[in-house]
């Protein structure tokens, strides 16, 4: 039952949101998609830097493969995009898992710098493989998400399916996080020589949990590509890498409410510093060097913070 | 012959990496840190030095010591203000804190300086003349032998002198150095001192050749880091070594095989280095490491 409490907040936000999406305001619908979208990629990053503690700099890599994958099948060879995109992320979870392989031999910065590796790997693939991917032009005309003949074209309606994809998918995120696995990555997290000492398999565990993360990211890319209809190299470049981990660090790692109040709250800036344009990059930079640096809680750190400073018993959990 | 011009402009290329893996090797040497801000750190010392050499056209040589002085005291101040609090904590805040900054820092260029590249008139002229058949620009032996010559000065640094043997000391246990009396803090920000020199002059260099602009700093810092990593991330040989190493191997695919995944081929190295030999290639050669590698105090047991 503790899991159903855990997300408690979230099902509250969520449920505003969905009132909100009532109203007929294309603008706010189109925004509240993107962040449905992100909050499901900066899961997919969380699971890896908030819980296991590997830092990866290459998650705008799984987000375009995921986009790709699901692109070209649906495209050229017509599959269904409800299959498409379980195909994609599915095939995102394998790349995951193949570029987590080297977790075995290094750690830390090294493994970070696969990740980015790799990442830049997809995209410099992606921009010069022209037969299948377009090149720079990229791939237009991606059919709209639809189920059994019913088509999700319109804003509102995609609306509602990203944000059923959301809360099954932050459903199982919780399950998976309190399940004995998440306690066991946890402790990977904090102390990797102690965990393998209580007999925890950490490469296995880190491999399975590169998986998990390939998996989430591939999926919030395939939903992007078929939100957005349209897709091409330059949208994956490492400044989305940046733009995740932003999302991840800002909201507090670690925490299933974290990385989707990181989303919001990112997505929204996003949007409001349109007109500032290459020099909105500044705030994320500024963003991601202050929160580290001087709150590596996150916000939900902050939150808690204030919110234990006006409980009434103070003393009650100093003892 | 068009073999022997690809190796030297490799050459070229790589005393440039290795001048820039340096920054890294010598911060990682000292904290077990990475500062990934250094490529930044070196477009930003492009900049300055224009900025420079507008105000003394007359004095080259002042403007190629203020220049990278200036560079210094930046990477301190983001020592101090941003890094020192995360020094104790997990290695990767650091990075993911400088990645931030190298964001920042590459905006606020744009901010000052504009999206466009911008160069300065070289410093010698650019006739190139033959030696033995071979064509070599006078600007690239210029740089070949600046780089050259700092790698040996700071090899000399560190070998011979008290400070060097201090940051040393740092390098293999900071608490034991700290107990010998070794102001820790201090040297940390000397390092960081010294590594943004080396930045602001590997800037200076290569905007006569490359152009200066915000984005060359994060592009070529990487390829810096995967020289450093190459060659033996904390050894300064090692980062020389694959410094050059890497220069040549993509001035001769992109040269023999295609220019098109010329960042692809390091990147590839880099992954096949740090999965079968994570200490570099030159770890082969023990003996040879003279900042080596040593266990830190956590990890011996």
């Amino acid at each position: 039952m503790k899991s159903i409490k855990h997300v408690f907040p979230f099902f509250i936000l969520i449920l505003t949101l969905s009132i909100i999406g009532f109203i007929p305001n294309l603008y706010y619908l189109h925004l509240f998609n993107l962040i449905l979208i992100y909050s499901i990629f900066s899961l997919g990053l969380n699971i890896l830097t908030g819980y296991t503690g590997i830092t990866s700099f290459g998650h705008a890599g799984f987000f375009a493969l995921g986009a790709y994958a699901t692109a070209i099948l649906s495209t050229r060879y017509g599959v269904p995009p409800i299959l498409s995109i379980f195909f994609a992320s599915f095939l995102t979870a394998i790349a995951g898992f193949i570029i987590g392989l080297p977790v075995i031999r290094i750690s830390g910065i090294y493994l970070a710098m696969v990740t980015l590796g790799s990442a830049e790997f997809i995209r410099l693939l992606a921009l010069n493989w022209d037969s299948l991917t377009g090149g720079a032009i990229g791939i237009s005309n991606i059919p709209a998400l639809s189920i059994l003949g019913c088509y999700f074209k319109s804003e509102s309606s995609l609306f509602f399916f990203l944000y059923a994809m959301l809360i099954i998918s932050t459903f199982i995120f919780v399950r998976i996080t309190n399940s004995r696995f998440g306690k066991s990555l946890i402790a990977i997290k904090d102390d990797e020589q102690a965990a393998e000492s209580i007999g925890i398999p950490c490469a296995k565990n880190k491999l399975i949990s590169f998986f998990i993360s390939g998996f989430y990211s591939g999926l919030s890319g395939a939903l992007y590509a078929h939100f957005d209809r349209f897709i091409h190299p330059a949208t994956f470049t490492f400044s989305l890498s940046v733009l995740v981990l932003c999302m991840v660090i800002l909201g507090g790692m670690g925490t299933v409410f974290g990385s989707i109040l990181g989303a919001i709250v990112i997505v929204i800036l996003l949007e409001y510093l349109q007109p500032l344009g290459v020099y909105r990059l500044f705030v994320y930079g500024m963003i991601l060097t202050i929160m580290i640096s001087y709150f590596p809680q996150g916000l939900i750190g902050i939150l808690k913070e204030v919110s234990g400073h006006f409980r009434k018993n103070k003393f009650k959990n100093t003892i | 012959m068009i073999f022997f011009e690809q190796i030297i402009s490799g050459l070229v290329v790589g005393s440039i990496y290795s001048l820039l893996g340096l920054g890294f090797t010598m911060i990682f040497a000292c904290t077990k840190r990475i500062n990934f801000c250094h490529g930044e750190l070196m477009a930003l010392g492009g900049f300055v030095g224009l900025v420079f050499i507008e105000i003394f056209p007359s004095c080259l040589f002042l403007s190629f010591v203020v220049g990278p002085l200036t560079i210094g005291l930046i990477a301190v101040i983001i020592e101090r203000l941003f890094l020192r609090r995360l020094q104790e904590d997990k290695p990767l805040k650091i990075v993911i804190a400088t990645i931030g900054l190298s964001v920042v820092l590459s905006v606020v260029m744009q901010i000052i300086w504009g999206a466009h590249p911008k160069t300065y008139p070289n410093f010698i002229s650019e006739k190139p003349f033959s030696f033995i058949g071979v064509k070599i620009i006078p600007q690239n032996l210029f740089i070949f032998l600046i780089s050259i010559s700092l790698m040996i000065i700071l090899q000399y640094f560190f070998l011979y002198t008290k400070t060097g043997r201090a940051l040393r000391a740092l390098s293999q246990d900071r608490y034991a150095a700290r107990l010998m009396g070794i102001k820790v803090g201090q040297n940390i920000s000397l390092v960081y001192f010294i590594s943004g020199i080396l930045a602001g002059i590997a800037g200076m260099l290569i905007t006569p050749i490359y152009f200066v602009s915000s984005s060359i700093g994060s592009f070529l810092g990487l390829k810096a880091f995967i020289a450093a990593v190459i060659g033996g991330l904390g050894s300064v040989p090692g980062t020389i070594a694959g410094g050059f190493f890497l220069g040549i191997v993509e001035s001769l695919s992109s040269g023999f095989i295609s220019s098109k995944y010329k960042s692809g081929i390091s990147l590839l190295f880099l992954v096949l280095v740090l999965l079968f030999s994570p200490k570099g290639l030159l770890s082969i050669f023990h003996k040879v490491n003279l900042l080596k590698w040593r266990k830190s105090k956590n990890e011996k047991y």
